[in-house]
């Protein structure tokens, strides 16, 4: 479970990118964020794991305060946290089964990361994953040569094989084709189902209203809508973009399938 | 890149083949894929065997670790001493009562090696720009083949040679660095040249051929913009490198700080040493500071 | 006040006003500001430079050109007082001349090596990205900076009164040579690298040596190889130089001979030391042109 209470963070150079959030997203929850670019979607989804700290307020992530942690506690807070980004952000010279692996990481002191030394579990898991994902023949192939979408698969692997009970995902279908886009969205949901909570930020309204259980609006840094995605009007959706938006804005391809 | 192959595919591959093939292939099973892992580590710890193998054989054949039996503190400590205690007469030559007169102070062989260096990478940056261009392939085609193999017949020579053998026409002194430093910064810039010519874009050279440029507008308007910052570029680099092979010239006899280094050193007069050290290394951070500034304000 | 004059000064110096278009009185209606080229006058301070550099470098009054045929002559022919025969030049350049080239080469192999592996964690540690600390970055690349400017014969002599005369002072030179110059290519290479894929996995809760080996290491291992064969090639030819301060190696050889000019054994010694150095161009060009790929 994730909670923030009384949430603000302002950047050093004084742009206020996020102003009193009150959130609480519970285990189990498919949410979606959406809003204009620069409304403060990212900025939200990152101080989740602390990529970016929060200066106000206090972030409660699976009941451990995250604002306060540092060091070995806060790796152990990441750990169980996956992340997925819209440039995919895999290392491009390694395979694509190391690329896996190294989402075992924090489970492994030092020593054993440099030498690569992971147990016979980790890399049966690596594979099973890559295996639900439907790309198990491209296990030994590097990360390159792959196409966009078997790229962000390989991101959701990575981000799977840490086990994690939250995943994170910054605008991942972005840079997707609309067919691409429908199974990654379509992994998505079945992860889901088993019991990962997932938060993820949107472009496309109509992605996010189709396959969330619940939305939350963003728009200049404040939550404005927070609710089941039955209750999003076009009343809810001009108060979080500004205006009425039009059929043709509505670009992600819910309506394709 | 190879392709990925289906299970049949692989199989009916001849045996020859299959190695290649054997992770680019379609995986049945979790396990299947896991046994067909590239087992990297083997390789890994081969090569670092082989590394420190090599390493130890080298180190017993030239007789290392005899060396480090009796290693000589006590010379090493007068000598680090005296870098506290430097000789300033020697440094600045301006007392009329010492031994040393401005001729023979580390200012003055501080100037000299600078001056040996400027004239020898002036001289050099200038006569290497027609076997520069000659060496280039976007210029002159195949046949810049000869220039190519004159530059690396330069290169090659190792610049000591070349002072010693230079020593005997022009006497010692000096002006022979001159000579060495022009003559062997020829065939580093000339190639530095040429690799800045390859790379040159074809574009505004087409746009200049589109408006009727004669050859000599094409190369002036065309080529010159492009080339001049990474000339000036590879000049300011190889005037750092050729401070250093100045002061090494003197080592020779071929002028400038390499030779009172080397007396002092042989005849263990470590104040003396420490002052001309202390002169080299002024100079090279002064000429490192300067030259980061021009490339600053140039690129 | 005194700020706004000095910059109205500095402006006129550096910008002029062009005239754009006049009106019939003469008085000019649209202008621009050009900035002035001083190229003539940095053209005019290098000559300057060049000019007062030829009073510290006296022309010698006798050159004798004819001295390069004679030299030339003698370099592949043995002469009467030194090696005699041309069975004993042979000898020389097998026995004696690539002995010692081989001596060479394994000092060189042994230096860049070390001085290599030594250079790897303070490049790590002096790189922005991975080591976020400012004053260790600064601090460590300005000491091993000010190291670098001893040039490396004098390495050498501090090595030689250390260890003595022997091999060990040429391998302890070039090791720290190689050391500053891997550790100043490295911290740049590393610099510019994109870090994405290491914040990805410091996201998923690596420490900042782990995420490197993970995710910047692969990228950056080729250009370590690339470095580490054309330092190896560096070191090569500063190790004829440093033969002649005795540190062992080709240039002892090469000392000897030319102190005795005995232009018959530099002949004799320059062959294969021609051919190694020449090999070894070749062959790092290719290995650094595949390494790029």
């Amino acid at each position: 479970m994730i909670q923030f209470d009384h949430v603000s963070k302002t950047y050093p150079n004084g742009y206020q990118a996020l102003k009193d959030v009150n959130l609480t997203i519970k285990d189990g929850d498919f949410v979606c964020i959406i809003g204009l670019s620069g409304a403060g979607k990212s900025t939200l989804i990152r101080t989740i794991n602390k990529m970016h700290p929060v200066t106000e307020g206090k972030l409660l992530v699976q009941g451990e305060d995250i604002s306060e942690a540092n060091g070995k506690k806060l790796r152990a807070i990441r750990r169980r946290i996956g992340m997925i980004f819209q440039s995919f952000n895999l290392v491009k010279r390694s395979t694509v089964y190391k690329n896996v692996l190294s989402g075992r990481v924090g489970y492994h002191n030092t020593f054993e990361c440099l030498f690569g030394i992971y147990t016979k579990e980790e890399k049966m898991l690596a594979l099973q994953c890559l295996d639900k994902l439907g790309i198990l023949d491209k296990a030994y192939v590097r990360a390159d040569q792959l196409s966009g979408g078997q790229q962000q698969r390989v991101a959701l692997a990575r981000a799977l094989c840490q086990r994690p009970e939250i995943i994170l995902a910054d605008e991942p279908v972005a840079s997707l084709d609309p067919v691409t886009t429908i199974s990654v969205m379509d992994d998505f949901a079945r992860i889901n189902k088993e019991g990962i909570t997932i938060v993820a930020n949107m472009h496309h309204v109509d992605l996010a209203v189709k396959y969330a259980t619940r939305i939350i609006g963003i728009r200049a840094g404040e939550v404005v809508f927070d609710g089941p995605k039955e209750a999003v009007t076009d009343e809810v959706l001009m108060n979080i973009y500004g205006r009425a938006l039009k059929r043709e804005e509505n670009l992600g391809v819910a309506d394709a399938k | 890149m190879r392709k990925q192959l289906t299970e049949e595919a692989y199989k009916a591959l001849p045996w020859y083949k299959k190695p290649f093939y054997a992770i680019l292939r379609h995986f049945s099973t979790v396990e299947d894929a896991y046994s067909a892992r590239p087992k990297k580590w083997i390789y890994n710890i081969a090569f670092a065997a082989i590394l420190v193998g090599t390493l130890l054989w080298c180190c017993l054949d030239l007789g290392t670790f005899e060396s480090f039996r009796n290693p000589n503190w006590a010379k090493l400590g007068k000598m680090l001493s005296a870098f506290l205690h430097p000789d300033f007469d020697y440094m600045f030559g301006l007392n009329p009562n010492s031994l040393f007169k401005f001729e023979d102070s580390v200012v003055y062989q501080i100037i000299e090696t600078f001056a040996i260096a400027f004239i020898g990478t002036a001289i050099a940056s200038l006569l290497s720009i027609p076997l520069g261009f000659l060496a280039s392939r976007a210029i002159v085609g195949k046949w810049s083949i000869v220039s190519e193999v004159i530059l690396i017949i330069i290169r090659t020579v190792p610049e000591i040679l070349l002072g010693l053998v230079l020593i005997q026409v022009f006497g010692f002194g000096p002006f022979t660095g001159v000579a060495v430093l022009s003559i062997h910064s020829i065939g580093m810039i000339g190639k530095m040249y040429a690799e800045q010519l390859d790379m040159i874009s074809p574009e505004p050279l087409e746009a200049l051929d589109a408006v009727g440029a004669t050859p000599i507008a094409r190369l002036r308007l065309g080529v010159v913009p492009q080339v001049a910052p990474n000339f000036l570029n590879v000049i300011l680099y190889r005037f750092d490198l050729n401070i250093r092979t100045a002061s090494l010239l003197g080592l020779v006899g071929a002028g400038g700080v390499g030779y009172p280094i080397s007396i002092y050193s042989q005849g263990e007069r470590w104040p003396q040493l420490a002052s001309v050290l202390y002169g080299v290394i002024f100079l090279v951070i002064a000429i490192d500071l300067v030259s980061g500034a021009i490339r600053k304000k140039l690129l | 006040m005194r700020s706004e004059k000095m910059s109205a000064f500095w402006h006129r110096l550096r910008y002029k006003t062009v005239v754009v278009a006049e009106d019939e009185k003469g008085v000019p209606t649209k202008t621009i500001e050009k900035k002035i080229r001083y190229t003539w006058l940095w053209a005019l301070l290098v000559l300057a430079i060049f000019a007062i550099c030829w009073i510290f470098v006296p022309i010698p009054n006798k050159i004798r050109f004819d001295q390069i045929s004679t030299i030339f002559s003698q370099l592949f022919t043995p002469s009467p007082w030194s090696l005699k025969t041309s069975e004993g030049w042979w000898n020389y350049l097998w026995f004696t001349a690539c002995r010692k080239i081989w001596e060479t080469v394994e000092m060189v192999w042994i230096a860049t090596v070390l001085g290599t592996l030594l250079a790897v964690p303070f490049y790590l540690l002096a790189s922005h990205n991975v080591c976020a600390s400012r004053p260790v970055n600064v601090v460590l690349r300005v000491i091993i900076n000010i190291i670098r400017t001893i040039p490396t014969f004098v390495l050498a002599i501090i090595g030689a009164i250390f260890f003595g005369y022997s091999s060990t002072a040429g391998i302890f030179a070039m090791t720290v040579f190689t050391f500053g110059i891997i550790f100043k290519l490295m911290y740049e290479f590393v610099e510019t690298q994109d870090m994405n894929p290491f914040e990805v996995c410091i996201s998923n809760g690596a420490n900042r040596l782990e995420a490197y080996w993970n995710s910047l290491h692969p990228g950056v291992y080729p250009m370590f190889l690339s470095n580490f064969v054309y330092t190896f090639e560096i070191n090569i030819r500063a190790s004829v130089i440093l033969g002649f301060v005795g540190a062992g190696g080709i240039g002892q050889l090469l000392n000897d001979a030319t102190s005795q000019t005995n232009w018959d054994k530099v002949g004799a010694i320059l062959v294969p030391l021609f051919i190694v150095v020449f090999v070894l161009q070749l062959f790092s060009n290719a290995l650094r042109r595949r390494i790029a790929k």
